[in-house]
C-alpha cells in the first residue's frame, strides 16, 4: 500500500471492531433471550457493515496506488518506438534522396 | 551506378558503429515472459471471483449508505440523491430511490469493478511489457524493415535507370539485418533498464493487493459465520474462506517469484557477462510453472464446489 499508516489505522480498526464481534457473538452464546440475541445480531451486522466499508476504503486505495504505478509502466511501453528499424530506414531513404538530387544536378 | 551502394554501405556500417555491440537478453524475457504467463493464468479466475466479491461489496454499501448507515462515499453519492425506501416492516427489503454514477461499476454487468479492473489492468500492462520485449528478441520487426528495404532498392533502380543496384541491395542485406538487430538489442537494454523500476512499482502492489483480495473475497462468508448459523451451513463457509486464504498465500508465492525472475533479468542487462543467472532463472521459471500449475488445480477444486484442502 502506498500509505503505511494509513494501512496501520485501518488494521487497528479491522482489529477492534473483530474484537467488538467476537464479545458479542460470546454474548449471544450465552443467553436464550430471543429479544436479546436479536438486538446482539443487529449489532453484530452493523459492525460487518463498519469493516465491509474498511474493505472498500482499503480496495479503493490500493486501485490507486495500482493504477499511478501500471500508467507509468505504460508509458515506457508507449514510448517505444513502433517499428525500432524505422530510423535506421529513414536514414537510408534519406542518402537515397540525396543521391537523387545529386544526379538531377 | 556504384556510388549509391558505396554510399548505402557507408550509411549502414556507420550505424553498426554507432550502435555498438549489443545482445538481448533473450534467455531471460523468455523466462520472465512465461513466469508472467503462469501467474496470469492463475491469477484470472481468482480475478473473476473477486469482481463478484467487490460488486457485491460495493451494492451492499450503496444500499447501507442509502439507508444512513454508513458515510462511505457520501461525497460522490449523497442520500438525497439516492435514499432507502423501506417496503418491508424490519426495513430490510426496499430499493435506493435514486441513481448515483459513482455506483454504476458495481451494478454494471459490464466490464470490472474498480479494484478488480485496477489488478487486471496492471498485470495486462506488466505484460504488454514483456510482449513489447519477446518481439525485440524474436525479431518480428527486422522481417517488416528487411521487406522496406526491397522496396528502397526497387526506387533507387527506377531511379538510377537500371536494374544492377538490387543485387548491390541485397548484398548488403546482412549489414541492414544487423544494424536492426543491433537496433533491437539497444532497445530492449533501454526499456528494461528504464522499466525496471516501474515493473518493480506494480509486482509489488499487486503482491500487495492480497490482503485486500482477502478481506473482499471472504467477506459474505465471515457476515454469514458471525451470524447464527451452525453444521454443514458453517463449514462450508469456513471451507470457503480457508481455500481463498491458501489461493491467495499461492498468488503472494508466485509473484515473490515473479519479481525475482525479474530481478534476474534486470542483472542480466546490467553484468551481460553473468552466466549463474540465467541457470537461476530457468530453476525459477520451472519451479514457478509447477506451482501455478498447482495452485490452478486447487483453486479449480473450489470453483467447481468440492474443498481443496482439509
Amino acid at each position: 500500500m502506498s500509505n503505511p499508516s494509513n494501512t496501520d489505522q485501518i488494521n487497528n480498526s479491522r482489529g477492534a471492531i473483530t474484537d467488538a464481534i467476537n464479545a458479542l457473538m460470546a454474548q449471544r452464546r450465552a443467553t436464550t433471550d430471543a429479544g436479546q440475541i436479536a438486538s446482539l445480531n443487529d449489532a453484530i451486522e452493523n459492525l460487518n457493515g463498519n469493516l465491509q466499508d474498511l474493505n472498500q476504503a482499503q480496495g479503493l486505495a490500493l486501485a490507486s496506488t495500482l493504477d499511478a504505478a501500471s500508467q507509468q509502466l505504460q508509458q515506457i511501453v508507449q514510448s517505444s518506438p513502433k517499428d525500432i528499424s524505422d530510423q535506421f530506414i529513414k536514414q537510408i531513404k534519406d542518402a537515397v534522396a540525396k543521391l537523387d538530387s545529386a544526379k538531377a544536378k | 551506378m556504384k556510388m549509391p551502394a558505396v554510399k548505402i554501405a557507408f550509411v549502414a556500417c556507420l550505424l553498426l558503429l554507432l550502435s555498438g555491440c549489443k545482445t538481448i537478453p533473450g534467455s531471460q524475457i523468455n523466462y520472465f515472459s512465461q513466469a508472467l504467463a503462469s501467474v496470469n493464468n492463475v491469477s484470472q479466475p481468482l480475478l473473476d471471483d473477486m469482481a463478484l466479491a467487490e460488486r457485491a461489496q460495493g451494492q451492499s454499501v450503496a444500499v447501507r449508505r442509502a439507508d444512513k448507515k454508513t458515510q462511505n462515499g457520501v461525497e460522490q453519492c449523497p442520500p438525497a440523491q439516492a435514499q432507502w425506501v423501506a417496503t418491508s416492516s424490519d426495513g430490510k427489503q426496499g430499493f435506493i430511490n435514486g441513481f448515483c454514477i459513482s455506483d454504476a461499476a458495481y451494478f454494471a454487468n459490464l466490464g470490472d469493478p474498480p479494484v478488480t479492473k485496477s489488478i487486471r489492468n496492471a498485470l495486462a500492462v506488466v505484460d504488454a511489457y514483456a510482449n513489447l520485449l519477446s518481439g525485440l528478441d524474436s525479431g518480428a520487426n527486422i522481417t517488416t524493415a528487411m521487406g522496406q528495404m526491397k522496396g528502397i532498392g526497387e526506387d533507387i533502380s527506377t531511379l538510377t535507370g537500371g536494374g544492377q543496384l538490387i543485387p548491390a541491395m541485397a548484398a548488403l542485406t546482412p549489414i541492414f539485418k544487423l544494424v536492426a538487430q543491433q537496433s533491437n538489442a539497444t532497445e530492449a537494454r533501454r526499456l528494461i533498464l528504464d522499466g525496471a523500476p516501474h515493473v518493480n512499482s506494480v509486482l509489488v502492489s499487486l503482491r500487495d493487493s492480497a490482503p485486500v483480495l482477502f478481506n473482499t473475497l471472504t467477506e459474505s462468508s465471515a457476515k454469514t459465520l458471525t451470524g447464527d448459523v451452525t453444521g454443514a451451513a458453517a463449514q462450508n463457509e469456513l471451507d470457503r474462506i480457508n481455500t481463498y486464504r491458501i489461493a491467495l498465500a499461492n498468488f503472494v508465492v508466485l509473484m515473490d517469484k515473479l519479481q525475482g525472475a525479474w530481478n534476474l533479468t534486470v542483472d542480466a542487462v546490467k553484468n551481460p557477462e553473468s552466466a549463474t543467472n540465467l541457470a537461476a532463472l530457468s530453476r525459477y521459471s520451472a519451479e514457478l510453472k509447477n506451482d501455478a500449475d498447482a495452485a490452478r488445480r486447487a483453486f479449480a477444486l473450489l470453483r467447481s464446489g468440492r474443498k481443496s484442502n482439509p
